[in-house]
């Protein structure tokens, strides 16, 4: 069943491991147009491992900041994570260092795939799904992250992504099997997605996704409570 | 390179840290059902906010918007999520060209 769960962990991330790709090339791509070199962009990669960090990491070194405004800003775009880690705390049954590794690759889409796909399949063991499909992540970011950079000193900047819209393709088709799939989760969704426009004017679109995370969180806490004193 | 192996400790620490010890209230149900919402959470957050928001600006007809409309039934019907990236910028390319 190892075998099983790790594997299909790492197919079925692979539509965002095209997200990761082609983000990851954009990484490399900005790095390389900056100046920095080959091994401190490629660091930056399997160092940190954290998509939004990174870009934040870089715009603000391009931008000549102070190192602590950096490392605030890297910290309060992760600090996402400690509500994944909350909410896996139950579903992880290894102990002590095994962990590591798990947390290490916890990224944003591989927390997704091991837990709606576990939901699907409760026969998966979620710690080789989420093992599965973060080392695939994993791989296809830093390969795309050294193919970006060596793309920019080949082609300069004749190449333009269409930043926005690869996160909205990337999750687009989640959104949407999620919400057929899962009727009880409509009104969430509804109230989530409304609730996105008057966040939208205050706060960058980082910014409103933990927003929208702590809202989600508070909006369920409180209709099981509704539930449970009804 | 210093601030990068900081950086990418304090990440792995935000990461592991509830994974080691349970955060306060976990056997809460309301707790627990507050957590399970995460997921449906984010897939809201990575998705509309950067559709309707450019630049800070609320932009509601836009090739984007158009694009991602006409790829909602294909992904419903289809019942194949990752059907959607494909489609999503097969007409996000092909509007950009009669548009």
């Amino acid at each position: 069943m190892h075998w099983i769960s790790f594997r299909t962990g790492g197919i079925k991330i692979l539509p965002f491991a095209v997200s990761g790709l082609i983000f990851g090339m954009i990484f490399g791509f900005v790095g390389a147009s900056a100046g920095f070199p080959l091994r401190f962009i490629s660091a930056m990669s399997y160092i940190i491992f954290a998509g939004s960090a990174q870009f934040i990491t870089l715009i603000l070194l391009i931008e000549n900041e102070h190192a602590f405004g950096i490392m605030l800003a890297a910290v309060l775009v992760n600090i996402r994570h400690l509500i994944y880690g909350a909410a896996l705390h139950n579903k992880i049954k290894w102990k002590g260092l095994k962990k590591l590794p798990l947390a290490y690759l916890l990224t944003d889409e591989a927390f997704l795939i091991s837990t709606l796909t576990t939901k699907e399949d409760q026969e998966l063991e979620f710690e080789w799904v989420l093992f599965g499909a973060g080392l695939m992540l994993w791989v296809v970011w830093n390969l795309a992250t050294i193919g970006g950079y060596l793309i920019e000193e080949k082609l300069g900047s004749l190449i333009s992504f269409p930043e926005n819209f690869v996160i909205v393709a990337s999750f687009l088709g989640f959104l949407i099997d999620h919400w057929r799939r899962y009727p009880e989760e409509r009104l969430l969704i509804l109230i989530l997605s409304f609730s996105a426009v008057p966040l939208g004017f205050m706060l960058s679109p980082t910014w409103v996704l933990v927003a929208l995370m702590v809202l989600g969180a508070i909006i369920s806490g409180a209709r099981e409570r509704g539930r449970l004193q009804a | 390179m210093r601030l990068i192996i900081v950086i990418g400790f304090s990440t792995l620490f935000l990461r592991a840290i509830f994974l080691y010890i349970e955060p306060l209230n976990f056997t809460d149900p309301v707790f627990r059902k507050a957590m399970e919402a995460v997921p449906t959470a984010l897939l809201v957050g990575l998705v509309i906010p950067f559709l309707i928001f450019t630049e800070g600006w609320l932009n509601l007809i836009s090739i984007e918007m158009l694009a991602s409309l006409l790829t909602i039934p294909f992904v419903y019907w289809s019942k194949r999520p990752w059907i959607g990236i494909l489609v999503a910028f097969a007409f996000y390319y092909a509007l950009q060209i009669f548009l």
